[in-house]
């Protein structure tokens, strides 16, 4: 399994996403123990740092729980629920990161197949 | 006979408790303050000296408050009771209870009040299904004033906080009054009841209102006299009409609530109490009929469903690309996986009503950002009907669960399990194409080419969409059409055996336009005909059908949603009498129903009955059964957007003499639309 960093190491999540075309506003990801990670979308254009800084939308939890909802294991918004996740300020930059963790897995699944 | 329960909602918060107020579970009765598809409180009792008191009366002050008027039991009706009670409750964010006790006598009194407390914080669907057994632990603890009744599960925290004004000694169950009253002398408290979602001081709220007096403040961003001052104002010669349309905005304001998915857009709730949650197609079929009264429903609808939109394939949640959800619920099973509403998406119709919707709201609005800023949804959906929705490429939708344990086996509106039945009453095999379905992605691919034409710079876009429009209503005219019954079958079944039940759904085909115009008459003369048409409105199923069940809840209820669909379809064709027929039949239902149509209600006749019988465990209020009636002024005022004008063309039956509808908004600011009532039914 991988860690945190090798998932932002591997992902780098792309310089434009598509999905997120129309999306503008800053992610937090606060890796319990492990560290900080801070995204800006600009309209589909992202830009990472491993930094903490103010962000619209802060998501945090666990480093296995982080590695289960980017690999499709776990989804971001029952965990959310379930209180194993917490998301502090805009609830829709959250929903707009889980619709894209899920084309990311659409997508490797038609590579596969 | 049981009593009534007393119903009061605010949004996704609700209360359904007895006469007396109390809240009592038993396997007979779901009872509880209920809030994001969680029960708060599944026990709530007032004693005085041991005794519940007798209810004398009990009222709705407004939607989200009740009083409830006691006397203790004397045991004989020859003995007056020497005082009384009164229980004031507003819900919103839990509750807020004003408890009074009066004494009527020169002597004094002293009493033992107690008010017992206890949650279960089922599931809505642990309610619903009777089944409570629980995977969490329970707790309960008194922080000074304050019990605290709690449940969790793993890092899932659900806590009710109850506190007093007036002072009491707390107990795990409860709250105890010792209570010394002076001849004619008064006492009261005030009780707050809190529901805390994860059990966090951050996640604390105040009940929303003190009073049940106070001013409503609806989740539609201003106050419901504003909200009501906004609508278009109806007048009439018929003062029922008036009163179920007033009924109808207010039910409307009330079952909007926040849902954590999208906070600061306030969508519909689906129904009281079970539905109050957001559902994909009832906020798009809601949205569509109470487009001309209500506009900014239908925006707030797009774009928290455009947000939802599938990205990936689930089996769990039979989710795919470009599909729009169905179902969006908070509770422990949903949390946990065991049910798949985070959200669910087992629809096949959502996708192509969402562009329906998109295209509407634009003719009516002239607001054409909405279509602009979600062109890329708006195309993944079109996908989504391609690629998914026509599994076999048949040309047609066709739906079957991949969740096989808890999804829904039939996935469009007459969704539960055994809604699809041939004439002898047989079940369908799956997967099934269900003819309403055909309607709406044929209407979608329309609407969408004049999309596509005039917002998307798209032609070749456009031109394909017709002519796949084009090709699908003549297939579906030819693999549908029953000739030997003259009318279109219920659904293709899994060896696209044509499903040959007469249904209400032929009515939804004649709103979309596929039906072919040398068929329509047949469908008209079906839908207003003894078979369909209950007196009362549209039977979902034909009374002559071998699965026909008056109070089958998907074969043979009338709906209203459905007969509002049926009526505007009827007009489409050119119907107008039959249409208006349909119509008053369900308006002059809605007055036995304290001018509120219900979910749905007994297809009996109405030369079987003087009244239309209730189905049992129908939702009251339900949003798109609020919006029948608004669907119903459009049709019968004839109201339809034409360039940036609105045309108004009314065929109103003479039952009704006069109508004045003022201030509809449209593209054209605003406008009024007069009918006079000039021809008998």
């Amino acid at each position: 399994m991988p860690t945190a960093h090798e998932v932002f190491q591997i992902h780098q999540f792309q310089k434009y996403e598509p999905l997120l075309r129309g999306v503008t506003g800053t992610y937090l990801f606060e890796i319990e123990g492990v560290g900080y990670w801070f995204i800006s979308v600009r309209d589909g254009a992202i830009a990472l740092e491993e930094a903490r800084h103010e962000a619209d939308c802060t998501i945090c939890c666990d480093e296995p729980d982080f590695i289960d909802i980017i690999e499709g294991r776990r989804s971001l918004i029952t965990a959310a629920m379930q209180g194993r996740v917490t998301i502090h300020g805009d609830i829709t930059l959250a929903q707009k990161f889980h619709g894209l963790v899920g084309a990311m897995i659409e997508s490797k699944k038609q590579e596969a197949a | 006979m049981r009593a009534k329960p007393v119903n009061i909602l605010e949004g996704d918060t609700f209360v359904v408790s007895d006469r007396r107020g109390d809240i009592a579970i038993s396997p007979e009765e779901a009872q509880g303050l209920f809030q994001g598809d969680t029960r708060f409180l599944s026990r709530w009792v007032l004693t005085v000296n041991g005794a519940l008191p007798n209810p004398l009366s009990t009222d709705d002050v407004n939607y989200f408050s009740s009083q409830f008027f006691l006397v203790p039991g004397t045991g004989t009706v020859y003995v007056d009771s020497p005082m009384s009670i009164v229980r004031q409750r507003a819900v919103g964010g839990g509750f807020h209870e004003e408890l009074k006790v009066t004494n009527h006598k020169p002597t004094p009194l002293d009493l033992d009040i107690r008010i017992e407390a206890d949650a279960d914080f089922a599931d809505l669907f642990q309610v619903k299904d009777a089944e409570l057994n629980r995977a969490g632990k329970f707790y309960k603890r008194i922080e000074g004033n304050r019990l605290v009744l709690g449940y969790q599960r793993e890092k899932f925290v659900r806590e009710t906080w109850v506190t007093s004004s007036a002072p009491a000694e707390i107990d795990e169950s409860g709250f105890r009054f010792r209570v010394h009253l002076e001849p004619h002398g008064e006492w009261h408290t005030g009780l707050d009841v809190l529901a805390a979602l994860d059990g966090t001081e951050a996640m604390k709220r105040k009940p929303k209102y003190k009073d049940v007096h106070d001013t409503p403040t609806p989740n539609v961003g201003m106050s419901l006299q504003s909200w009501m001052a906004s609508a278009p104002q109806l007048h009439a010669s018929w003062s029922d009409l008036e009163k179920i349309y007033e009924r109808a905005l207010i039910d409307l304001a009330a079952l909007r609530f926040f849902s954590p998915y999208a906070p600061g857009e306030a969508l519909p709730a689906a129904g009281l109490p079970w539905f109050m949650a957001l559902f994909g197609r009832d906020s798009l079929i809601t949205s569509f009929q109470v487009l001309p009264f209500v506009p900014e429903l239908a925006a707030a609808t797009i774009r928290v469903l455009a947000m939802r939109q599938g990205t990936r394939r689930d089996d769990f949640r039979d989710e795919e690309p470009g599909k729009i959800l169905h179902e969006s619920r908070m509770g422990e099973m949903t949390a946990f996986e065991e049910r798949p509403h985070s959200p669910y998406f087992g629809t096949s119709d959502a996708t192509p009503l969402f562009l329906v919707l998109m295209d509407e709201f634009e003719r009516w609005s002239g607001r054409h950002e909405l279509v602009t800023k979600f062109e890329a949804e708006a195309r993944a959906a079109l996908r989504w009907i391609d690629e998914f929705g026509d599994r076999d490429g048949d040309g047609f939708v066709e739906y079957e669960r991949r969740n096989k344990k808890t999804g829904l086996e039939n996935q469009c509106w007459k969704d539960s399990w055994d809604s699809i039945l041939f004439s002898d009453g047989t079940l369908a095999s799956y997967p099934i194409a269900t003819c309403e379905i055909q309607g709406y992605v044929y209407d979608a691919k329309r609407r969408c080419a004049r999309l596509a034409r005039e917002f998307w710079g798209d032609s070749d876009l456009a031109n394909r969409l017709e002519k796949e429009a084009a090709e699908l209503k003549q297939k579906f005219n030819r693999d549908f059409w029953i000739p030997e019954k003259q009318f279109f079958a219920l659904a293709l079944d899994g060896q696209k055996r044509k499903v040959d039940s007469l249904t209400s759904n032929i009515g939804h085909l004649m709103w979309s336009g596929i039906v072919d115009e040398d068929k329509a008459e047949a469908c008209a003369n079906h839908l207003v005909g003894p078979h369909l048409f209950s007196g009362w409105g549209v039977r979902t199923m034909a009374d002559n059908e071998g699965g026909y069940n008056p109070i089958g809840y998907h074969v043979g209820t009338v709906w209203p949603f459905d007969t509002s669909l049926v009526a505007l379809g009827l007009r489409n064709y050119g119907f107008k009498k039959e249409a208006a027929k349909v119509a008053l039949a369900n308006l002059e239902a809605a007055k036995y129903f304290q001018y509120r149509l219900p979910e749905a209600f007994a297809g009996y006749g109405k030369d079987e009955t003087d009244f239309p019988v209730e189905y049992p465990t129908a939702c009251s209020p339900q949003a798109w059964s609020a919006g029948a009636p608004l669907l119903f002024l459009r049709t019968l005022l004839g109201l339809e957007p034409v360039g940036n004008r609105l045309m108004v063309d009314p065929a109103v039956p003479k039952r009704i003499e006069w109508i004045e509808l003022l201030g509809i908004p449209g593209r054209w600011g605003r406008s009024d639309a007069f009918a006079r009532g000039l021809f008998e039914i």
